[in-house]
């Protein structure tokens, strides 16, 4: 075989590949923009076998009680996450979530909480407003850290609906249930 | 010197052919066909070039591209010119007249040279020259105008390297041939070590491919990876970029091209200098062997016969296909790339549809696999039978002594052709196996069958298109006296039908798959018409074949 024919060979079968790839390809959105599809909660405690089973995981802190109980369906009376803990003075959660599916365009979480039970503070004076003892804070990573500070109540529940930020319709929502403990 | 222009003269009106120069008319005719075979291999490498330059590259890019295509041409030519000259200088006919010239050694030698550096010359200015004009035409804006006769002057010493290189490698090619020669058991070994080392590149090359191949929008990374790989070519290929930067000059800083610039010069002073070396080199190792070399290969070739035969009695047709048989396997010039283009086809299928599998295509872009597969599964095959197109021809002398023979002349022609229709069956079988593998859940194993089939009566249909040229145009008397470097006109219409029945029935196919696939959802009924079309080539060139091999033959 010439090499003129080796060539022209080469050169259709390289063009076939390129002419397949470029007008035989399935029509698809450049830069199609991934939205978020499921928020998962990420605990921090272990998974607790016993107490876990197909419709939940329990998740233990041994060094300060904290349980976290992840529904597989939401909870019938409307949450998603329940966390549980023994009061102590200044006591904090981190919350940490991650999305689905990993390739999310616009990651982010946005957090919708009961105002009126968070520790707020006057932009100008810096006088505490209200009387709510939970501060609600959002870190660099997007992450939610809550305080319960100075708690003169024997119990409470403070409720965190999770959406994420690329305006999917999904959300998550968080329980979070205090209690001094008794003597 | 007088001899020598002599020698090279007789040479030159035997190898190339200068029969057209005997009229005025068949003068133009040729100044026409060579013209436009020039300006149709520029006009497709400047197309290509312009396509490409719209997806992919700037013209900032064009030097790199021509680095990479002086490679891979200049690369082939060095592997034919060693190939040429073993057959040139140690195995032509006409060295039995050369050798008894009133001549010196040193100036046969030197003419058998220079005859096959004038036909490297014309083939590189029918080839080379035209697609690295084409390519370089699209960026005229920084290649100056000056580099188009610059071009073409410096391809005037340009095909000197390859032929000289061809000339030093043709000494150990020749004892690698005489080694193989007696020891035939090395040749098969040989081609099963090549064969083995194609099919592991062809592994590793599909570890290598990506699971998902999406040209759109990996179209950054691929371009970059491109980009990329002819960088690092024109950094490690040194010689072929100092070449392409004699014929397109310096770069300035405004990124055009200065042909007459200094440093231009002194790549072409290195060009001659190497050259000037590689003539002494050769004449220093290879002249010396060239006369008993020469002389070796016909004074003392023919051996004494070891065992002597029963001379059996065989029937005709048995007599004459056993016959064949042995020539198929000793001249290894024809069987050898049948082989090889028989075992890639497969190959070539399966690589392909690796590729076509990784991308995620709709419906009109499977319909293109299937029509570039047909495309790519006839192509190498059909366009491997212009060997078919000079077999008869290479008989040379012998071939008239068919003609004598007492026997229907079919019998002998068909005992010729009867091996590579026979070798290409289970090609054909493996390459429509292969295919029908990635395919299986659109054809059923009937259209396989089919493809096969179809398959199957287009090579029988082109061999015998390809013979058919061969014997109504015979070139026995330039294979006689020239040897293999003839240029075979039969060869070349063979190759061009090769490519339109190709070209064609692809087409063809993706009409015909478009059309059914909308409507039945299945590819029977397309590969039946595509069935159809190869049996009517099929019967259509049988009966042209018979007719004018009686009407040749037996003419009243």
């Amino acid at each position: 075989m010439k090499k003129s024919v080796i060539l022209i060979i080469a050169i259709v079968y390289l063009g076939s590949v390129f002419i397949v790839g470029l007008l035989g390809i399935r029509m698809g959105l450049y830069n199609k923009t991934v939205y978020t599809e499921e928020i998962i909660y990420l605990p921090n405690g272990k998974v607790d076998e016993t107490l876990s089973n197909d419709s939940r995981e329990v998740y233990r802190q041994s060094e300060n009680g904290v349980m976290e109980v992840r529904y597989k369906q939401r909870h019938e009376n409307g949450f998603d996450v329940y966390i549980t803990a023994p009061y102590e003075n200044n006591l904090s959660f981190e919350l940490k979530f991650e999305v689905r599916p990993d390739n999310v365009t616009k990651h982010g979480f946005d957090y919708a909480y009961d105002v009126n039970k968070t520790y707020r503070t006057d932009p100008e004076t810096g006088e505490p407003i209200g009387n709510g003892n939970v501060k609600f804070t959002v870190n660099v990573d997007g992450n939610a850290v809550i305080t319960f500070m100075d708690m003169d109540k024997a119990e409470e529940t403070f409720d965190v609906r999770v959406t994420p930020s690329d305006g999917a319709n999904v959300n998550l929502i968080v329980r979070i249930n205090v209690k001094k403990r008794t003597t | 010197m007088r001899e020598l222009k002599a020698l090279v003269l007789m040479q030159l009106k035997d190898k190339l052919d200068f029969g057209f120069a005997k009229t005025k008319k068949t003068l133009i005719r040729k100044i026409v066909l060579t013209v436009l075979k020039f300006v149709v291999v520029a006009a497709a490498a400047f197309v290509l070039r312009y396509f490409l330059g719209i997806f992919m590259f700037y013209n900032s890019d064009t030097p790199k591209i021509m680095i990479v295509l002086v490679t891979f041409l200049l690369g082939i030519s060095c592997i034919t010119c060693t190939v040429g000259l073993v057959k040139s200088l140690y195995f032509a006919e006409d060295n039995k007249v050369l050798i008894t010239m009133p001549a010196e050694n040193n100036v046969i030698f030197l003419s058998k040279l220079i005859v096959y550096y004038f036909y490297e010359l014309s083939k590189e200015y029918f080839l080379v020259v035209p697609v690295l004009l084409g390519v370089g035409m699209n960026s005229l804006n920084i290649l100056t105008f000056w580099f188009i006769p610059w071009m073409l002057f410096v391809f005037l010493f340009v095909p000197a390297v390859p032929v000289l290189i061809g000339a030093l490698l043709s000494i150990p090619a020749l004892y690698i041939a005489r080694f193989a020669g007696r020891y035939p058991v090395f040749k098969v070994v040989l081609f099963v070590v090549v064969a083995g080392a194609l099919v592991w590149a062809l592994a590793v090359i599909i570890g290598m491919l990506p699971e998902n191949i999406d040209l759109i929008n990996q179209g950054g990374t691929v371009l970059r990876n491109i980009k990329n790989f002819l960088l690092t070519f024109e950094r490690t290929v040194v010689p072929a970029s100092l070449l392409v930067y004699l014929i397109t000059g310096q770069r300035r800083a405004d990124l055009t091209y200065n042909v007459f610039a200094g440093r231009t010069f002194l790549i072409f002073a290195g060009l001659l200098a190497v050259t000037a070396v590689l003539i002494g080199i050769v004449f220093l190792v290879s002249r010396p062997l060239f006369f008993g070399m020469m002389s070796k290969s016909f004074e003392f070739e023919k051996k004494s016969v070891d065992r002597e035969k029963l001379n059996r009695k065989h029937g005709r047709m048995f007599a004459f296909l056993y016959k064949e048989f042995k020539l198929c396997i000793i001249n290894e010039e024809v069987s050898l790339p049948f082989v090889a283009v028989y075992v890639a086809v497969p190959l070539l299928i399966f690589l392909l549809n690796k590729l076509y599998f990784a991308m995620d295509t709709r419906l009109k872009g499977q319909i293109m696999t299937y029509a570039f597969n047909l495309l790519i599964m006839l192509l190498p095959m059909l366009a491997g039978n212009a060997v078919i197109a000079t077999l008869f021809s290479k008989e040379g002398r012998a071939g008239y002594v068919k003609k004598t023979k007492p026997i229907d002349i079919m019998m002998p022609i068909f005992a010729k052709l009867f091996f590579f229709m026979a070798l290409s069956v289970p090609s054909i079988a493996a390459t429509a196996a292969v295919f029908g593998s990635f395919v299986h859940e659109v054809f059923r194993w009937y259209d396989i069958a089919l493809l096969g089939m179809m398959l199957l009566l287009f090579q029988y249909g082109h061999i015998m298109f390809s013979a058919l040229l061969d014997i109504m145009r015979p070139q026995n008397e330039q294979y006689a006296t020239v040897g293999d470097n003839v240029q075979n006109p039969n060869e070349t219409v063979s190759t061009i039908a090769a490519f339109v029945i190709s070209a064609l029935t692809a087409g063809f196919g993706y009409v015909l798959f478009s059309e059914v696939t909308l409507s039945t959802g299945t590819v029977t009924l397309a590969m039946l018409k595509l069935f159809g079309i190869a049996a009517v080539f099929f019967v259509a060139v049988t009966v042209l074949f018979v007719r004018c091999i009686r009407a040749y033959y037996y003419e009243k």
